[in-house]
């Protein structure tokens, strides 16, 4: 070990490795190690202190490979049975035979200044020797905050280490500004990240203000938080949760924009334009009367409608859109009819959906695919403009636009709302989506993405988020999508991608200072989005006492049919208990002659 | 039982035996006692003995070859040129392992190259069957820490000594049978297969 004053450890740990020089790309260097314990893995920390650093700052760097340089052979291997150490003892070798040439990517000293790793940019030289980073100094280089403080939202624990020891915190104040994005596979834990992350957000020291769009409904359990001691504050706050079901949901006509309608109404080019003109002057007039709060019922865009009809039949071209007006009317009123989510007049108060310490939970399983995206580009364009226009002073108090905090919106299979390529055109939520993600941070709006397929989610809007949590992703396709959409995700940090277990997360970004591997904590709510157990189901349907109860559900209504034999195919039954087959009800069936 | 005596040395390590024939010695070595993989010790001194193994054998017959007329017949030279007849001599070569060494009152055996060599004439003993034991124990179990420097000589018959001593020792420790079969196994799979 070189003894040269400043290489001493900081906390009097034996070092775990020699330098060798430098590795493959400048900022990576190897060192050789025994590793007797089977600390070095990839993903964890180590560091060293250069000799001519007179402020003997430790340079931080993340294991990125492992290569065996010195293994037992073969042939010692031959008999399961015997372990190699065994016939390499018979030969006189006591020792532990292997070496491993481990690659570092250097992070670089952590200025506390700037609460950033600064890279020292030079290798370090042959012989130094390379120490495991402790737990307390993971603690306090990896995180942005410390637990409990304002902004903490603690995830898990590093990976690398034993569970609880370096907590992973992630920075609120970066993500809900700069936006987040979580990205993995099925079944990899997606939901249970971000129900851990609304957990954080909505603690005492956080008080957020969040809105899910829960296209499953599988967040609803986060409702038990309001009696969870883990959300009390000592001054008697408990988060508010509000779950609004699609019967909740009302999004009055005249918030849709031309573009909604055109996304919610089959058209032809005629009514586009016939739609299109008077769209336009229907709101045009409404705000030289009232300004922005000016609204209209689907009933005045049909007058509206006519109205232009008439008037071009009117004028010299004398050009006849009667028919596309009738066609559209029609188109309307059918659309109001089945459109569970639009109503003429009543709308989600901003102030309703979003307040400092309230999670509000948007269940849309039984809207359909087209609503729920009206739904979020509606919603998504009010909160913007509100906060537009609150921070720039130009609506009051009173005003249905106020609304004076930030605010964060969590959007499950974002890969719906902001899809990639020809989709992006037709969806109408994905404009919105890609102004707040560009702007949202100068007027408080933060996003969370939450996909499944990456591949399918547009890579503008992948792009700028600037927290990105990926957990297991297998799909080779979907990975390179991540590696071209996530800046701060490194090569050997996608590389861990496939190799992820359930409940384990990189996260890459804005809200941590340098990449991290994460075992996701356990949330203090129950999981809502767990997968049905079939086989389970099944054997408990074959229960003989669910069969009695079911037999008993279906009696009172059979009773009656009883005398009526004619009321028994009517109703969906097994054969054991339907006692009759439809020869002895209807007798042979006399059309294909086998009476 | 002495077996013959040193007579030259190619390296530090590995000597030239002369076989004592007949009439050297009241009782003269059988073939068996000079056979390849016999084990054997070489004093140095009063303390310290090597023990090698033998690893080849070579007949010195400097007869063969010579063409021209003979005084006498192979029968009479016993009688009339008994000089003659000592120059024909049976060498083999022992390469050393190791070392025994007396040390307060125990022999402490070593299987690292011995820094002492033989010296000429010193006499060549055939090891027991405990001191072949004794050799070999390891801390648990066998021990064959010369192996590696055994493979690395260029003995034709090495694959065929190394078996032998495997076998040997398999059967002295039976309870290692399993990690002296793997080694066992490599040295023929070396010697045949990969010799192809």
């Amino acid at each position: 070990m070189a003894t040269a004053e400043g290489l001493a450890p900081l906390e009097n740990t034996p070092p775990v490795g020699t330098t060798k020089g430098p590795g493959e790309v400048p900022h990576e260097y190897v060192f050789i190690s025994p590793d007797h314990e089977q600390r070095l893995r990839i993903g964890e920390f180590v560091y060293y202190i250069a000799p001519t650093d007179p402020c003997a700052r430790p340079i931080y760097g993340r294991i990125v490979g492992r290569r065996p340089v010195r293994l037992y052979p073969d042939e010692f291997m031959a008999d399961p049975r015997v372990p190699p150490q065994e016939v390499a003892r018979l030969f006189g070798y006591t020792g532990d035979g292997e070496l491993f040439e481990i690659a570092v990517r250097t992070l670089g000293y952590f200025d506390d200044r700037l609460r950033a790793f600064i890279n020292p940019r030079i290798s370090p030289r042959v012989g130094w020797p390379i120490y495991l980073a402790s737990n307390a100094m993971l603690s306090s280089i990896l995180n942005k905050c410390r637990p409990g403080e304002i902004g903490a939202v603690h995830v898990g624990s590093l990976l690398s280490r034993d569970p609880g020891e370096v907590p992973i915190i992630l920075s609120g104040r970066d993500f809900t500004s700069t936006h987040l994005a979580i990205i993995a596979s099925t079944g990899a834990g997606k939901s249970y990240l971000a129900a851990v992350i609304v957990e954080e957000l909505m603690k005492p020291h956080n008080r957020a203000c969040v809105l899910i769009v829960d296209p499953h409904a599988e967040y609803d359990t986060l409702s038990q938080m309001t009696r969870h001691p883990a959300f009390a504050g000592s001054d008697g706050y408990t988060p508010v949760v509000r779950v609004l079901r699609p019967s909740d949901l009302h999004v009055r006509f005249s918030a849709l924009r031309i573009a909604d309608l055109r996304h919610l109404i089959d058209m032809t080019d005629r009514m586009e334009y016939v739609l299109g003109q008077a769209y336009q002057s229907l709101s045009r007039r409404r705000k030289e009367q009232a300004g922005l709060d000016g609204q209209w019922t689907h009933e005045d865009l049909i007058r509206e409608i006519q109205k232009f009809a008439a008037q071009r039949k009117a004028e010299d071209d004398g050009l006849d859109f009667r028919s596309s007006a009738g066609a559209l009317e029609w188109r309307i009123e059918q659309l109001m009819r089945d459109a569970q989510i639009l109503h003429p007049t009543s709308h989600l108060d901003l102030r309703s959906l979003f307040q400092p310490g309230q999670c509000t939970i948007l269940q849309l399983d039984e809207v359909d695919r087209r609503e729920q995206q009206v739904v979020v580009a509606v919603l998504l364009r009010r909160l913007y403009q509100a906060r537009q226009e609150t921070e720039r002073k130009r609506v009051h108090p009173g005003s249905e636009l106020y609304l004076p905090y930030p605010a964060f919106v969590l959007l499950e299979e974002a890969h719906h709302f902001a899809p990639a390529g020809e989709g992006e055109r037709r969806v109408v939520s994905a404009e919105i989506l890609r102004t707040i993600l560009a702007e949202g941070r100068k007027f408080g709006v933060g996003v969370g993405l939450i996909s499944q397929r990456p591949g399918k989610l547009d890579q503008d809007v992948l792009s700028q988020c600037m927290t990105q949590i990926m957990l297991r992703i297998v799909n080779p396709i979907d990975q390179t999508n991540v590696a071209a959409s996530v800046e701060g995700a490194s090569r050997d940090v996608l590389d861990e991608l496939p190799a992820l277990s359930k409940g384990q997360a990189v996260i890459v970004g804005q809200s941590v200072n340098a990449p991290v591997i994460v075992a996701v904590r356990e949330r203090h709510t129950p999981h809502g989005g767990q997968d049905q157990d079939a086989p389970q189901r099944w054997v408990e349907y074959s229960n003989p006492e669910r069969a009695a109860e079911r037999a008993r559900d279906v009696a009172p209504l059979a009773r009656p049919s009883q005398n009526d034999p004619f009321a028994y195919p009517q109703r969906p039954q097994s054969p054991r208990v339907g006692a009759h087959s439809f020869e002895e009800l209807f007798g042979p069936d006399e059309e294909d002659g086998r009476r | 039982m002495e077996i013959g005596r040193v007579v030259g040395s190619r390296d530090h390590a590995d000597y030239q035996v002369q076989i004592y024939g007949p009439g050297e010695m009241p009782v003269p070595p059988t073939a068996l006692d000079r056979a390849l993989g016999q084990f054997v010790s070489i004093p140095v001194d009063e303390i310290e003995r090597l023990i090698g193994v033998i690893y080849s054998t070579q007949l010195v017959n400097p007869e063969f070859g010579t063409l021209g007329p003979r005084l006498s017949t192979t029968q009479e030279l016993p009688v009339f040129t008994p000089d003659y007849l000592a120059e024909t001599a049976t060498l083999v070569g022992v390469t050393i392992l190791g070392s025994a060494r007396q040390q307060g009152g125990k022999t402490v055996y070593d299987q690292r190259t011995p820094p002492l060599a033989a010296a000429i004439d010193a006499p060549v003993l055939l090891l027991a069957p405990d001191e072949f034991l004794a050799f070999h124990q390891g801390e648990s179990g066998p021990s064959l820490a010369y192996f590696p420097r055994l493979l690395a000589r260029p003995f034709p018959a090495l694959p065929d000594l190394l078996c032998s001593i495997v076998d040997r020792l398999i059967a002295a420790f039976p309870s290692d049978r399993a990690r002296l079969m793997v080694v066992r196994q490599n040295i023929l799979w070396n010697a045949i297969v990969e010799a192809h």
